[in-house]
């Protein structure tokens, strides 16, 4: 008997164990990894930079400073965003940008499943701006959105939702059609390429038009203190005819 | 089997199952971190991150090109280092795509000549068929002070090729006609420009529009002065023209003072004007821009509050940006 007793609350404390789950509430903190590592990639790097005894934004580059707040309302101006993969569509509503060692944003929105219609969900997303460069046929600065991680936050109504995915998988899968499917902000930036000097075609000083080579390349982007910082490398060519 | 022995061995049956059923969960969760590892895991990526964030906020704060930063939403500078490369490129490079011509020039001559009696009247005409000068600049001088940078550069006449057209006609009296009868004379003389330097001194006036950052030269007229020096080969044609005549006829010549008159008008030079006020305002290669396109539809937008900074290291330009509201495309 006693033995059965210690049986049973062995096993009882076998099934407490199990039955804790080890991965509740890990959503929000793999989030929050998420951006700390993103963070940590753009610190190292300036870190290494500082290590070579080279300053953290490259010498004699041009600088642009963006504040946070105004990214925000860029990145807000393209809301709502949806993105739609297999029979799901999330629609991000909402967004809140922070810069402290990377160009993160935190997206908020709903999901719908097609047939479903008493489907009560939020997802979270973790992207970042990257691959910032100069869009050449509008000669401004424009930067593609990273998904980094989707949570989905708070469903109900799931034993609809779900259809035999678990919420994590779903979750992958969503995350990798957002990547694929987040739009590109244009950051009003302009540069210019070339300086053209017009002609002089009367008197005895003549002059042909003439054109100053002028190549810009965005060299560096920083995220610090609520701030984006894009450095542009230029190069100066030297001066020649125009062409038509 | 007793009741007890049922509800006992039912209740291993559920454990089992549970703790198969958390094998399998696992398994499908193996690769995720545990809630437990993965407060481990930021405790030390933020311990970390504090770290170098510390690091990389201290090197920036030392950053002289971040004084004058406006406080501005939106910030666009350009070292002062760059913005001298630009201009010494223009200036250097301008004048070799630079022509001097002069065309059509003339200074004219008339009087008589007379010994005890009026020996008759001339007319000398030299008229410049063509001056085309080559220009050179040096290395410029640029100092940034307050919203403007000071430019100054030498400007030099490095060489250059010209020819004139000589016109002598003698009208000779009863006298002087019947001696030397009509004298013409005409010949081209060639030379070369003589090389000389001037010095170009002016201002670059920094100012933004809504969109740029502009340069506006600012330089005071500059008059250079053209000087050609007849060839050797020209000046022993006309001498030989002119040696040829004798007598009276040589008086008549000697009195006019054909070469004398040459050489005064060639040493005199031809003055010529750079055009200064056609140098034409500038923009920095980077600005901000006007419009953006949302969602396909291009947005203007308006840039407030501007400001424009230079320090020693930066010309900063800043403003704040007001985006309209952009309606929802459903």
């Amino acid at each position: 008997m006693r033995l059965a007793s210690l049986a049973a609350l062995a096993l009882l404390a076998a099934v407490g164990s199990a039955c804790a789950d080890r991965y509740a509430g890990a959503g929000p903190l793999e989030a929050e990894k998420a951006i700390l590592e993103r963070e940590l990639a753009g610190l190292r790097e300036s870190a290494e930079r500082l290590d070579r005894g080279d300053p953290v934004l490259p010498a004699n580059d041009m600088l642009i400073a963006i504040d946070e707040a105004f990214v925000q309302r860029l990145v807000a101006a393209r809301l709502p965003i949806d993105v739609t993969s297999g029979p799901y569509t999330v629609t991000l509503t909402h967004v809140e940008v922070g810069f402290s060692g990377a160009p993160a944003a935190r997206l908020r929105g709903t999901i719908a499943r097609d047939g479903v219609v008493a489907l009560e969900a939020t997802v979270g997303l973790i992207a970042a701006l990257s691959d910032i460069e100069i869009d050449q046929t509008t000669s401004t600065l424009h930067a593609a959105m990273t998904a980094d991680h989707l949570d989905i936050e708070r469903v109900s109504g799931i034993e609809s939702f779900l259809s035999g995915a678990s919420l994590d998988d779903v979750a992958r899968l969503l995350r990798q059609s957002v990547d694929e499917q987040l739009p590109t902000i244009e950051i009003p930036v302009r540069i210019q390429d070339d300086l053209d000097i017009p002609p002089v075609t009367s008197g005895p000083i003549r002059l042909n038009g003439l054109r100053l080579p002028i190549k810009v390349v965005v060299s560096r982007v920083l995220a610090m203190e609520r701030r984006l910082w894009i450095s542009l490398h230029v190069d100066v060519g030297q001066l020649g005819r125009a062409t038509p | 089997m007793t009741a007890r022995r049922i509800l006992f061995m039912g209740g291993v049956a559920i454990v089992v199952a549970v703790i198969v059923m958390d094998a399998v969960v696992s398994r499908t969760r193996e690769g995720r971190r545990t809630t437990r590892d993965l407060r481990a895991d930021i405790t030390a990526l933020r311990a970390q991150r504090d770290r170098l964030q510390s690091y990389v906020l201290r090197a920036m704060s030392q950053d002289p090109r971040l004084n004058g930063l406006p406080d501005r939403e939106l910030r666009v500078g350009m070292p002062t280092t760059l913005a001298s490369s630009m201009i010494a490129a223009v200036v250097t490079g301008l004048p070799e795509h630079v022509t001097l011509q002069l065309e059509g020039l003339q200074v004219r001559r008339q009087g008589d000549v007379r010994r005890v009696v009026t020996l008759g009247e001339y007319d000398l005409s030299v008229t410049v068929m063509r001056v085309a000068a080559r220009l050179t600049t040096g290395v410029p001088d640029i100092e940034f002070g307050g919203n403007r940078l000071s430019l100054a550069l030498p400007v030099r006449i490095a060489s250059g090729t010209g020819s004139a057209a000589i016109d002598f006609r003698w009208s000779g009296s009863a006298v002087g006609g019947a001696v030397c009868g009509d004298l013409p004379l005409k010949e081209i003389v060639t030379g070369t420009v003589r090389p000389a330097t001037y010095r170009l001194s002016g201002t670059l006036h920094l100012s933004r529009t809504d969109d740029a950052i502009l340069l506006t030269p600012r330089f005071p007229p500059l008059r250079i002065v053209v000087r050609v020096t007849p060839s050797k080969a020209s000046w022993d044609l006309v001498q030989k023209t002119l040696d040829a005549a004798g007598g009276l006829c040589g008086f008549v010549l000697d009195r006019v003072d054909i070469r004398g008159a040459l050489e005064e008008f060639l040493a005199t030079g031809f003055t010529v004007r750079l055009p200064t006020e056609r140098f034409q305002s500038f923009a920095l290669p980077a600005g901000i821009a006007s419009t953006l396109t949302i969602r396909g539809t291009p947005i203007q937008f308006a840039s407030t509050d501007g400001s424009l900074t230079i320090t020693d290291d930066m010309i900063w330009a800043g403003a704040n940006v007001t985006l309209a509201s952009v309606e929802p495309q459903r």
